[in-house]
């Protein structure tokens, strides 16, 4: 019968069924070796404490550029608490000179462990000192374009570098919109501010927080509301650097003026 | 079922599991287990020794260098002008922190300049008795 031939025969029906539920296998199987691989990686919580962050503790650190008189003892003290290699800083401090004809000095020799030197107050309008340092983003460029997963974001909001898993593609330096990396020649991996975390899981403040005479620096867990650093940032307006990109910054500053870039 | 797709299937069978072998390989241990990063990676930045100890530290053996002073009373640390002193404070006896003695020492804060905000004391060291020892007049730490 011609109509015969068409019509498969059960033998091969069931091999046919036998072949799909072994590719349908080998599919389901690969989607699940894949998605067991990625759902860990990417795991990105959206619970929230009852204060608002992600985590309890989540550290954070507030800078009050009223209070800086750019003595550099901070940046002093961090190259030595981090030994940092020389011209390379983990904090810094930039100086902002404003003059009268609306022109902006920006500075920062040696970055400012050292301090500054004297310059001509005529025709200045106003001048100030800014500490800068790892803002510590939330959502950051760095770790997003880590190939290797080196640098991340712990479970109590500081970024950091894995400094053993780090391949040294720098791809990271050229990522941070703060310019807060640099190339460690001695460890040959990117380097940058850990909010001393060495120090703050044993109980201390950074190296940079203990030195400032001033308290221009405020450190805490911000996800404690007595902490000093929830405090400042509940009576103080301020603001992180450059809002705009959405990077999730920690580091909240008073008195930002829109010269500091 | 059609030979090529028996062929196809076969491939992407060795793909997925050389992929999978590769990848036990390559990725370090505890990696993932805590986000995209090694699980003890915080763990080894944090057990890194200090250097500065923290005033706190200070106050066991040098009380009397507590007596209110306007540095002590505006909280400036014993070590921003001693230098890290966790090594010294460990070991007293052979370690001594840098003591200040001259008038840069103390200029480095205390000198007018440019962009150092007005509420702050300040001195124009070339006018406030140029050429003596800050200390001469200035008790740091009062004695008694
Ligand atoms: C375990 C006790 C102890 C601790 C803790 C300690 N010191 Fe000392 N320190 C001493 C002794 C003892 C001396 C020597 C006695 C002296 O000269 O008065 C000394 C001397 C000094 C001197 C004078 C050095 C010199 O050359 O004359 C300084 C400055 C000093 N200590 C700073 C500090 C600071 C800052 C800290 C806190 C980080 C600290 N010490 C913690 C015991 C201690
Ligand atoms: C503003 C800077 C400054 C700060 C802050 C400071 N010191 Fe000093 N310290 C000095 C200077 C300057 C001397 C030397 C005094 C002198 O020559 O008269 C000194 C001397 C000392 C000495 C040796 C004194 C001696 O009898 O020979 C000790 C010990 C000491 N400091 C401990 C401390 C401790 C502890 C603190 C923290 C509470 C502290 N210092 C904070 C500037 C400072
Ligand atoms: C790291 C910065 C720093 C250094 C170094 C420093 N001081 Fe000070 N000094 C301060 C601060 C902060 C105050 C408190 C200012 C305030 O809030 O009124 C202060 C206050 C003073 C005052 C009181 C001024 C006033 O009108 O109330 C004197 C005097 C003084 N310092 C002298 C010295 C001398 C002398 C030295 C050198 C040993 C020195 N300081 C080193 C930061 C420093
Ligand atoms: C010959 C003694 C003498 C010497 C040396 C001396 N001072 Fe003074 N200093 C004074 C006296 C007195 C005052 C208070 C009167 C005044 O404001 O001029 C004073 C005031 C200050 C003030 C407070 C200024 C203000 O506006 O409140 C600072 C800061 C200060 N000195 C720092 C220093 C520093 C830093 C040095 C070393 C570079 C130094 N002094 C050396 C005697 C001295």
């Amino acid at each position: 019968m011609e109509e015969n031939e068409k019509l498969i025969t059960r033998s091969d029906l069931l091999k046919t069924i036998g072949q799909s539920v072994i590719l349908i296998g080998v599919g389901a199987g690969g989607y699940a070796a894949w998605s067991n691989v990625t759902s860990k990686i990417a795991k990105k919580t959206t619970k929230r404490t009852a204060t608002g962050y992600p985590a309890s503790p989540w550290y954070a650190m507030a800078i009050d550029i009223e209070k800086c008189i750019g003595c550099g003892s901070c940046v002093q003290a961090c190259s030595v608490e981090n030994d940092v290699p020389e011209g390379h800083f983990r904090t810094w401090i930039e100086r902002y000179v404003i003059k009268e004809d609306g022109s902006v000095d920006i500075s920062s020799p040696d970055g400012g462990i050292h301090g500054f030197p004297e310059v001509s107050d005529e025709n200045v309008t106003r001048a100030f000192f800014v500490p800068k340092l790892c803002n510590h983003c939330d959502d950051s460029p760095c770790t997003q374009v880590c190939p290797v997963g080196a640098t991340f974001e712990t479970s109590d909001g500081v970024v950091m570098v894995d400094y053993d898993w780090c391949v040294g593609c720098r791809y990271c330096i050229q990522a941070c919109p703060y310019g807060s990396r640099f190339w460690n020649e001695k460890k040959r991996t990117a380097d940058k501010c850990t909010l001393c975390y060495h120090r703050i899981k044993k109980g201390q403040v950074p190296a940079c927080v203990e030195v400032c005479p001033t308290g221009a620096r405020i450190f805490g867990d911000i996800s404690d509301k007595e902490s000093p650093v929830a405090k400042f940032v509940r009576e103080n307006a301020t603001n992180v650097m450059k809002p705009h990109l959405k990077t999730g910054a920690k580091v909240q500053y008073k008195g930002l003026s829109k010269e500091v870039v | 079922m059609a030979p090529q797709v028996v062929r196809i299937a076969i491939v992407f069978l060795v793909v997925i599991c050389l992929f999978l072998g590769v990848r036990s390989q390559a990725v370090p241990k505890g990696f993932g287990e805590d986000g995209f990063h090694r699980i003890q990676a915080p763990q080894m930045i944090a057990s890194r020794a200090m250097s500065h100890a923290g005033r706190k530290a200070c106050a066991e053996c040098h009380e009397d260098k507590f007596k209110v002073t306007p540095h002590v009373q505006k909280g400036v640390g014993c070590e921003t002008c001693h230098g890290p002193a966790l090594a010294h404070a460990q070991n007293f006896e052979t370690i001594k922190p840098k003591v200040p003695s001259t008038r840069a020492d103390c200029t480095r804060c205390h000198a007018r300049l440019v962009g150092r905000p007005d509420w702050f004391p300040q001195i124009d060291p070339n006018q406030h008795n140029p050429g003596k020892r800050c200390m001469e007049c200035h008790e740091i730490h009062p004695s008694e």
